[in-house]
């Protein structure tokens, strides 16, 4: 036991040597850390803005990012991740994550996540720029498009709005004075749980959907929101636990002679892809008609 | 500059440290013992731990791989980059083969062959965090900066070295040995 602690100790002690290379040493050549000999004979134009006191103008269109030249790169490289521009270099997601105890983590993990750098114009010496980063949120420009991508995933479950149910079947109409029950069948478009992903190479988002509340539209002039999908209609129970509406006129004399009911389903999308996670809110409506009536009493003698 | 220096120094305590351990680890196959080999005079004979020299073998794989990639991925940057590229690559060593991609593409360069190495493995860690320490010998005589228009050299005539030393710094990494760091030394001749 004593001999397995020892061994230990050991190999702790290289570990600290073996694990921790030197800073990288910026030569009097300043070449890109893999090319040995790299002077170049020709002139290098260097770009529009490469003099700094020169800034440059340039014009860019979509997914288009700008370096600290001024030279135009895309904002999303499938290799190198997404842009900052604040230091002209591409930031990407590392997967897997190093090991909680690699010295990157600088003692944060779990917290935040490490991601490769790549500089395109490196601002430090050759081979100082770079490499495993920790940090504690994304940086600026990282997944320009991902929530854009969740907005794609929710279209692809092409969610709707409630399908609407009343106790009232085929031809039957509802009574001034009772409570009108209202709820919605439950399916994967109409209050879910519903997940969808969407993808663009290197980045994909997951997202999933669950109705929460619908608000309703009595067609009365009055409105009410009822939290959650409502209760299907128990006979022999007058008021519903959930969500039930009283009509104190008879439909007769609107159009159609009905009450045009319309509900708005309120859905809450989470979504998470790239390191980064977000929460949307959508809305789907639909509507459907109901006749009320009064009840007629009819005296006989 | 002065780190890089002290280095070789501990990576020898290292190495002795490492066969310390690897000698005083249980392991399931032990070195043959003496006795099984009658007929041999007492002619020393390295031990070395099976485990280590795979580690070994790994190591310098990947790290073969490292320059593999780097010479395919700079005789184009502009193709898509080879299929190996983030196979043993990660950390510091895969920035700055990026910036040196990045580097060539916009000065419009090529490198035309292939660097010369000649690895070994200066200490290696098995157990726990594993880690290894590679120095070598990078010759770049027959791997030419090129003019992508002209496909002429581009290296101006001033004299800079084209055989220099290099350290390497390998970690395990999602199953396998990767190489973290890799570090020219420009004003090493070799």
């Amino acid at each position: 036991m004593l001999r397995a602690v020892a061994s230990a100790l050991a190999a702790g002690m290289v570990l600290m040597a073996v694990a921790t290379p030197p800073a990288s040493a910026a030569g009097g050549v300043q070449c890109p850390p893999t090319i040995i000999n790299c002077e170049i004979a020709v002139e290098n134009p260097g770009g529009p803005g490469a003099n700094p006191e020169d800034p440059p103008v340039v014009n860019v269109g979509d997914g288009q990012c700008v370096t600290w030249k001024g030279n135009i790169v895309p904002c999303w490289n499938d290799q190198w991740g997404w842009f900052n521009a604040s230091d002209s270099c591409y930031y990407k997601y590392r997967e897997p994550q190093p090991p909680a105890n690699d010295i990157v983590w600088e003692g944060h993990y779990p917290d935040g996540a490490v991601y490769d750098v790549s500089c395109v114009e490196p601002m430090g010496a050759p081979g100082s720029n770079g490499g495993w980063t920790w940090l504690p949120s994304p940086p600026p420009g990282y997944g320009g498009d991902a929530g854009q991508l969740a907005e794609r995933a929710v279209e692809q479950m092409t969610l709707v709005g409630p399908a609407i149910r009343t106790p009232l079947d085929g031809d039957e109409i509802g009574t001034v004075g009772i409570p009108l029950w209202l709820w919605t069948e439950q399916g994967a478009t109409t209050w879910g749980p519903n997940t969808a992903t969407a993808s663009v190479p290197g980045l994909s988002v997951t997202a999933t959907a669950q109705a929460k509340w619908i608000d309703w539209d009595l067609g009365d002039g009055s409105t009410m929101r009822c939290e959650g999908p409502g209760t299907p209609y128990i006979p022999g129970q007058v008021e519903s636990p959930t969500c039930d509406h009283v009509y104190i006129a008879s439909s007769a004399g609107r159009q159609g002679d009905v009450y045009t009911v319309t509900g708005t389903t309120t859905w809450e999308v989470t979504w998470s892809g790239g390191g980064m996670s977000g929460v949307l809110q959508v809305t789907r409506s639909s509507s459907a008609t109901v006749p009320i009536g009064e009840l007629q009493v009819l005296a006989t003698n | 500059m002065r780190n890089a220096r002290a280095w070789p120094t501990a990576a020898l305590t290292c190495a002795v440290l490492v066969a310390v351990v690897a000698c005083s680890t249980p392991d399931p196959a032990p070195p043959p013992t003496p006795t099984t080999s009658p007929t041999t005079t007492s002619t020393p004979t390295p031990t070395v731990d099976p485990a280590v020299a795979e580690a070994e073998a790994a190591v310098l794989a990947a790290y073969q791989s490292y320059w593999d990639v780097s010479a395919a991925a700079l005789a184009d940057p502009l193709a898509p980059l080879p299929d190996d590229f983030d196979r043993y690559i990660v950390d510091k060593a895969r920035s700055g083969l990026a910036e040196s991609l990045l580097w060539a593409e916009q000065n419009d360069v090529v490198m035309v062959g292939a660097p010369v190495i000649s690895p070994t493995v200066e200490s290696i860690a098995i157990d726990g965090e594993r880690a290894a320490h590679i120095v070598d010998c990078v010759d770049s005589t027959d791997w030419v900066l090129t003019l992508r228009s002209t496909g002429d050299p581009a290296s101006s005539a001033s004299p800079q070295n084209t055989r220099v030393t290099a350290d390497a710094w390998a970690i395990f990494y999602d199953d396998r040995w990767v190489i973290r760091e890799v570090t020219l030394n420009r004003d090493q001749p070799c």
